[in-house]
């Protein structure tokens, strides 16, 4: 097997077109990772600018009625890690800023693609990108005739005279042929890592080396799978030219027509709520509830009898408690309810959309690395929806402290013009986002990672099948 | 000549089931792609015309409680004030839908083509918008202009890349060679056939959709015959290309692998490395804009007021502050409104200008990367461009503007709002969308065809039997 694998590297060694392709990919590797070095600081910079001027702003805010400062609001920003700069996933089409204000959850806006021209649906060089896209094409290029010019040359007969087994030889070509892509992307995964040091201050911390690793070692079981079968279909079909043409069929198919096909069939299938009927529906359940700035509706009525009946006295002049502020909060609190109803069946739709593209990865390895990139890169649809959920539960926590102060500070029912001194700013904490784990990252694309390591299963048994099967002579 | 070799390629056509089968994938997947994009243009029109009735109820309504109010009983602001009538007017704007974009969905489905006209809202809020999956944008539309784009040259490279070689690989090209016309009129007469081939599934889709489309309001004939030439366009460079590749006479595998990464080059490499440049030579600058417009639209309010008068008289000078009218609070609030407005149309033109740059110098790299000037072309004459959404929040804001200057100029000026003023309220108007000359787009694609087709032309070789 030893033979086998020097004979195939030496072979490899002398193809001019594979070698020009491997210059081009470390070029590529290079260009990707300064690209996308340079954008990732420039986000940071960003995110670290206006994460500071929204804090600053909040602590310079005159004395003002707190309800004033919920209407004024408050932005978060979702964190950039350098760990991104693998894979930016959604990063160009999701928002990374919501606005958090009194009575309403806003939803992320300003994503990038916003304001870019059509070509930014052409994608980016990222170096996730080229491990899915180009180094697929690579190893093909590499295996197409791994077995198929030995059979052209009739070198298989002295091969098997020479006693080596079939299990042998093939094992033999799979294993050169992974030596030289593991090469070439451990050299591209140390580039994007020299360029992160060099360029960017290294910004990556101990997590991002975690999730880095993982997302290198599933790229390896990608590439071993797509060389496995490639080596593989080089020895059931007949001649180099038709392995060739089989398997860069396959390629298109895979990586260029079937990720917007399941796209599109999963939009077709579940469509999404329409912005007119989520309001209708939206706004009839929420009229059911208390609205703090109503006091002549029925609820409020209520809501003020239960509250004098709650602490023993005629009239809401004679209230310890500032009942604006409590029926504001008892408004955010049904407001609330309603909204995680609304929203999650949005998400839920989102969720099924995307259900389609992930069970087609029992049919294309492909789709199920890109999930698993983008989650470990933390770039994925479920971190951008853990980024929502977080800065929701930091919104009720603020316009509940506000309306707290409102309700306990000291102010009369009706006294709009009541203020907070400005050193009540301070009391509030900042947006603190916590970082999810390696574990809760993986734990969202357990399904892909089984399709593919079931994917290496099966490229294992047809490698046995193979051999057993095949006439080398 | 024309007809024996069309008869043989037609007879080959037959015999051969792969390409038959693939052909017949190849329709299907057109035919998705027709209905990706009909029923995502049905969604939009749906919403939009949803809209537009909501808001002729909403005015009708609103018209209606100035029709029966006595004003003269009830507290100004709460009916005719400034704030009142421009919240409860519910009026949306909305972006004018294309029945082309059915074709080329383009950016529609990132921009907001619907927007409250409500002064006071932002034109940056995103409360009106849809939903967005955030996945299926990055994978993005299999429409009928991704179809043409990326897959028609997968098919007609496939069909067509052993156009000679197999000949010569099988030995039927010395025979060719006796043929009174020449191998190269051959050659090209049948890659002409196999171009057509595989064009075939795009005529059959340009023709459904038409007679889905054509019924539609607001479909032009010429924006639709226009779209089919920039389609035609890009499909005689992908003919005149492999007629220069095979005019080449390399081998089989050499024509497969120098088409296969010349479309690799032009659809995924040069616009995938131009879009990541794109996005680090000009980075959004929206973010912090607009978190710091509301910084600064908060400290206007507190300007002292001799400012606000000064500015009230300079931005409404036929008006007279009466004090008997109007007391300092109020023309606080007027002033500030209008200086909110002009905060905002600053931070949209500041942002427009940044992505425009961004947009000029795309257009001149389309020199390198054609194939994004033929994307361009798509999304333009379909209304789906970023420009044409720029044109669309450009007189909106303008509208903004018209709106709370004439509401602010009647209250200021008048004891009451009453039903006349409400009728001579200004209401929102469609813009026409604008029409961008297209042609500078496709320069790039035209010299390369010109060069090509010579190249192919002047390619004098003899060619070895």
């Amino acid at each position: 097997m030893r033979n086998i694998i020097k004979l195939t590297l030496t072979n490899v060694w002398r193809t001019r077109h594979l070698q020009i392709f491997a210059c081009i990919l470390l070029i590529a590797f290079l260009v990707s990772a300064i690209n996308s070095v340079l954008v990732l600081k420039a986000k940071e910079q960003q995110f670290e600018m206006a994460r500071r001027e929204v804090r600053q702003a909040w602590l310079n805010q005159k004395p003002q009625n707190p309800h004033n400062a919920a209407h004024y609001g408050h932005y978060v920003f979702k964190p950039v890690y350098g760990v991104q700069v693998l894979d930016n996933g959604i990063g160009q089409f999701a928002g990374s800023i919501i606005r958090l204000e009194a009575h309403s959850q806003n939803e992320p806006k300003f994503s990038p693609a916003e304001s870019r021209t059509e070509s930014s649906r052409f994608g980016e060089m990222s170096f996730s990108w080229l491990l899915q896209v180009l180094m697929p094409l690579f190893i093909i290029l590499l295996c197409f005739n791994a077995v198929s010019a030995d059979k052209e040359q009739e070198n298989l007969k002295l091969i098997a005279a020479q006693g080596i087994s079939n299990k042998q030889y093939i094992a033999g070509k799979i294993a050169a042929n992974f030596l030289i892509i593991s090469t070439l992307t451990l050299a591209g995964l140390l580039t994007q890592w020299v360029v992160i040091k060099l360029m960017a201050n290294a910004n990556a911390t101990a997590q991002d080396v975690l999730h880095g690793s993982i997302w290198f070692i599933v790229y390896l079981i990608y590439f071993l799978v797509i060389a496995t079968m490639s080596v593989l279909a080089s020895a059931w079909v007949g001649s180099s030219k038709n392995s060739l043409l089989l398997q860069v069929t396959v390629w298109v198919l895979f990586i260029v027509i079937m990720p917007k096909l399941t796209a599109n069939i999963g939009t077709q299938l579940y469509p999404m709520q329409q912005r007119t009927d989520f309001e209708n529906a939206f706004r009839i359940d929420e009229e059911k509830g208390i609205n703090g700035h109503d006091p002549k509706s029925e609820r409020y009525k209520k809501f003020e009898d239960s509250l004098l009946k709650k602490y023993k006295v005629d009239s809401i002049t004679q209230l310890p408690v500032n009942l604006d502020g409590l029926a504001m909060d008892a408004g955010e609190n049904y407001g609330n309810i309603v909204y995680d109803k609304h929203f999650a069946k949005i998400r839920n739709t989102i969720k099924q959309q995307n259900s389609i593209t992930k069970y087609t990865s029992i049919i294309n390895p492909f789709l199920a690395v890109r999930n698993l990139s983008m989650g470990l890169s933390q770039s994925d649809y479920q971190h951008q929806l853990k980024f929502v959920a977080d800065a929701e539960q930091y919104r009720r926590y603020l316009i509940n402290n506000l309306n707290s102060t409102m309700a306990y500070g000291g102010s009369k029912t009706g006294d709009w013009d009541w203020k907070v001194d400005s050193k009540y700013w301070e009391t509030v904490k900042d947006f603190d986002y916590s970082r999810p784990s390696i574990a809760w990252s993986i734990n969202n694309y357990i399904y892909e990672l089984s399709m593919l390591l079931l994917w290496l299963v099966l490229s294992i048994l047809f490698y046995l099948l193979t051999a057993k099967k095949m006439k080398l002579i | 000549m024309l007809k024996t070799i069309f008869l043989y390629e037609w007879k080959l056509l037959l015999r051969n089931k792969i390409l038959l089968l693939a052909l017949i994938l190849f329709t299907i997947i057109a035919c998705i792609s027709l209905n990706k994009g009909v029923t995502y243009y049905n969604i939009q029109k749906t919403e939009a015309d949803t809209v537009r009735a909501n808001t002729e109820r909403a005015y009708l309504k609103l018209k209606n409680k100035f029709d029966t109010s006595n004003f003269n009983n009830l507290k100004r602001l709460n009916i005719e004030g400034v704030w009142a009538v421009d919240w409860s007017i519910w009026e949306y704007a909305v972006k004018e839908e294309n029945p082309l974009s059915s074709l080329s969905i383009g950016q529609n489905d990132i921009f907001s083509k619907i927007k409250r006209t409500r002064f006071a809202t932002e034109i940056f809020s995103n409360e009106q918008d849809e939903f967005k999956n955030p996945e299926q944008l990055l994978t993005g539309n299999l429409d009928l202009s991704y179809f043409i784009l990326f897959l028609f040259p997968l098919l007609f490279i496939s069909v067509s890349y052993n156009t000679a070689s197999a000949d010569k690989e099988s030995g039927v090209y010395k025979i060719l060679a006796t043929q009174k016309n020449g191998i190269k009129s051959i050659n090209t007469v049948r890659i002409i056939f196999k171009w057509l081939v595989s064009f075939a599934p795009v005529v059959f889709a340009i023709f459904t959709i038409y007679l889905i489309i054509n019924g539609y309001k607001s479909f032009t004939a010429t924006s639709f015959l226009q779209w089919i030439g920039i389609a035609l366009l890009y499909a005689l460079f992908w003919l005149s290309l492999v007629l220069f590749i095979i005019n080449r006479e390399w081998n089989s595998m050499i024509n497969i692998l120098s088409l296969a990464g010349i479309w690799l080059l032009l659809l995924i490499g040069i616009p995938g490395i131009l879009n990541s440049w794109f996005q680090y030579k000009y980075p959004s600058n929206a973010q912090q804009e607009i978190t710091r417009l509301r910084d600064e639209k908060s400290k206007l309010f507190e300007l002292p007021y001799k400012d606000h008068i000064l500015f009230f008289n300079v931005h409404f000078p036929n008006i007279k502050i009466d004090t008997t009218v109007n007391d300092t609070t109020e023309i606080r609030w007027y002033s500030a409104a209008v200086m909110e407005l002009e905060k905002e149309k600053q931070v949209l033109n500041n942002i427009a200008a940044n992505v425009k740059k961004q947009a000029t110098k795309e257009v001149e790299l389309f020199w390198i990367n054609p194939i994004g000037g033929v994307m361009r072309a798509f999304t333009t004459i379909s209304g789906s461009s970023l420009q044409q959404q720029q044109d669309f929040e450009n007189h909106l804001m303008d509208f903004k503007q018209q709106r709370a200057d004439y509401l602010i100029a009647n209250h200021a000026s008048k004891k009451h709002f009453g039903k006349e003023e409400f009728l001579g309220m200004p209401l929102y108007q469609p813009t026409t969308i604008s029409k961008i000359p297209i042609w500078k787009y496709l320069l790039p694609i035209s010299l390369l065809i010109l060069l090509l087709g010579a190249g192919s032309l002047l390619n004098n070789k003899n060619y070895k039997l």
